[in-house]
């Protein structure tokens, strides 16, 4: 029972690091009805400024995490700029393709900046420290920091999108982009405000995911793969969507790999996407109609 | 001046598939540097899975990225048909891979074509990642991490197809076959029926076109083509691990495509030869040549959205052109001095 417990709470802070991976895909989907595979590669890129500030520089760990957020923030204007302002109507496989493209040059170049598939550690609060609940419940203080963060980033985000002027321009781009720009919102600046947010998700998760793991080349693909299934499940565009969606896979994944054995926990997500494809191909809070 | 020569559609099919065939034959003919013989294989082996994707993702508009997992199946089914459990003979061998490949592809085909757009290449992309788990985990079939080694030449009676320049005649033959059968679709009624979904697919439903049957025909015509691929692929290696099967084989098929020109038959073929190409000549940057073939796809899909097959149909076009305008020029001075 008490591994039981100890399994909530790891499959609970990896689902929500994966949550706002997500959410920020899931946003630009919501309003921008665009996917963006180079995602991965900030949360990638967002986990080695993460590393470099506390690591390199020695400095606290919130203060990297800040700077993974703001600098991913920025790339991911840069992105929209560069290439999906180009791409707008365009069919939604051009979309896919460039981010693909966008995706291996930012790969390459974290490689060629870091060296090779070499794991490198981030300094988090408390790595040490531990809190014993009842006999034999040991809780990390680093994953508890990162729960605390992710419901202080969720907490932000939902004010931002649903309590700010801001966040009313952009859930009127979501509902109709010819409508809100006629009552004067404009759509550019819109399209920067959204992929910035959904920029610094990434770059928070991967902040997060180098702090309880370990920073690589290659550590984007797996939350990438496991964000583009959370948004199905969740629901194309559904904030809360993604993140229900976050927490009950990391909890199954978790829960798996502990009981079953590492290589069936890998499984998980796919046999999740399987059955949500067949049963309910919307999602959880997506609409009927809408089915892509 | 082709239309003249030859007026009937199929004189002109006949005699483009004799020079298809006659380049290939002269390939085989004249390259015996084992190293460029390598390369071709390399790349025949690539274009026998990529044109009958192309039907797929270029005709159809359906973008695939999980090719990688039908290649890998396709390799490990013979390789475990061979030597891994078995010893039956490759020859008999391919045949059962493909059809379990097939049978495969159409089974998923049901739950993938639930999707459209985006949620298919995510779907396609979850399968490939499910395959290469698949892959590496059941060691049974696979050998797990570390593959399955021993894969046969295939052989006809004493004449084993053991050296590159024996091997590439298979793979040449399957090269041809593989466009043929593609050019074959593509002519026909599932051509026009590829086009009109990927033009308007619930227009063509509502117009009493059997969509799904067609989607899912060319699907698992594109998934038999890479089992295919793979099977020699496994036999041209002798062995084979999960590495060669990953997500990266998938998108290697999308790249091939979106480069040569999407929607066309040449296209792929010509992304295939032109990323061979490249490869050898920016071999020496190392890892950075990922780097370059991925600002490739981004300009090309910003900017040069036919593709290389494309922009050469678009010069030709523009030569014509200026004949034509020429001699019309020429005409009506003509009719003028008169």
């Amino acid at each position: 029972m008490s591994a039981f417990a100890q399994q909530l709470i790891y499959g609970t802070s990896y689902g929500m690091n994966l949550a706002v991976a997500a959410a920020g895909l899931a946003l630009l989907f919501g309003v921008y009805r665009v996917i963006n595979l180079a995602h991965g590669q900030l949360i990638m890129f967002g986990g080695y400024i993460a590393y470099v500030v506390t690591t390199g520089l020695g400095l606290h760990f919130f203060v990297g995490f800040a700077a993974a957020m703001v600098a991913m923030g920025v790339a991911g204007v840069i992105l929209e700029i560069s290439v999906f302002r180009i791409l707008q109507r365009r069919p939604a496989t051009d979309q896919l393709l460039a981010s693909l493209g966008v995706y291996m040059m930012i790969g390459i170049l974290a490689l060629r900046i870091w060296g090779d598939f070499e794991a490198r550690p981030i300094n988090m609060p408390g790595e040490e420290g531990a809190i014993l609940l009842g006999k034999d419940i040991r809780i990390d203080f680093a994953r508890i920091v990162t729960i605390a963060i992710t419901i202080a980033v969720f907490a932000v985000l939902y004010f931002v999108v649903y309590r700010t002027h801001l966040g009313r321009t952009m859930r009127a781009t979501a509902q109709g982009p010819e409508t809100a720009t006629l009552m004067g919102i404009r759509k550019r600046e819109v399209a920067a405000l959204v992929f910035f947010i959904a920029g610094a998700l990434g770059g928070a998760a991967g902040a997060m995911l180098g702090g309880l793991f370990n920073v690589r080349p290659d550590m984007g693909f797996q939350p990438l793969l496991m964000a583009l299934i959370i948004i199905i499940f969740g629901g194309m565009g559904s904030l809360i969507g993604a993140i229900i969606a976050g927490l009950v896979l990391g909890i199954l994944y978790n829960l798996t790999v502990f009981y079953v054995g590492s290589k069936l926990g890998d499984l998980v997500p796919f046999a999740v996407l399987l059955i949500i494809l067949m049963v309910r191909p919307q999602g959880l809070f997506g609409l009927p109609g809408r089915r892509a | 001046m082709i239309e003249s020569l030859l007026p009937t559609r199929s004189a002109r099919a006949i005699v483009g598939w004799s020079i298809v065939a006659a380049i290939l034959v002269l390939l085989w003919v004249l390259v015996d540097n084992n190293y460029y013989l390598r390369l071709l294989i390399s790349a025949g082996i690539a274009m026998i899975g990529v044109i009958p994707f192309g039907l797929l993702m270029g005709h159809m508009g359906y973008m695939a990225m999980g090719q990688g997992g039908f290649i890998g199946v396709g390799a490990y089914v013979v390789g475990c048909l061979t030597v891994q459990r078995f010893e039956i003979d490759i020859w008999a061998a391919l045949p059962i891979a493909i059809m379990v490949v097939g049978a495969l592809a159409y089974a998923f085909s049901f739950a993938l074509f639930r999707l459209r757009g985006y949620h298919f290449s995510i779907g396609t992309l979850a399968l490939g990642q499910l395959l290469y788990l698949a892959f590496d985990s059941w060691e049974w079939a696979t050998g797990g991490p570390h593959g399955t080694s021993g894969i046969p030449r295939p052989a006809i009676g004493e004449f084993v197809f053991a050296t590159n320049s024996r091997f590439l005649i298979i793979v040449s033959v399957f090269v041809f076959l593989a466009g043929f059968t593609s050019w074959w679709l593509a002519r026909g009624h599932v051509g026009r029926a590829l086009n009109a979904i990927r033009q308007d697919e619930d227009l063509a439903g509502a117009r009493g076109l059997d969509v799904l049957r067609y989607k899912q025909l060319i699907f698992t015509f594109a998934a038999v083509w890479a089992g295919l691929a793979g099977g020699l692929y496994g036999s041209m290696q002798i062995s084979i691990d999960p590495s060669s099967f990953t997500i990266w084989g998938s998108f290697q098929y999308v790249i091939y495509v979106i480069i040569g020109g999407a929607g066309t038959l040449l296209g792929p073929v010509i992304g295939v030869i032109f990323i061979t190409v490249l490869d050898q000549l920016i071999a020496d940057v190392g890892v950075w040549n990922q780097m370059i073939l991925g600002a490739l796809i981004v300009i090309t899909v910003l900017f040069f959205r036919g593709g290389l097959w494309g922009g050469i149909r678009m010069l030709w076009a523009l030569a014509l052109k200026n004949r034509s305008a020429d001699r019309s020029a020429v005409s009506t001075q003509a009719g003028a001095a008169e």
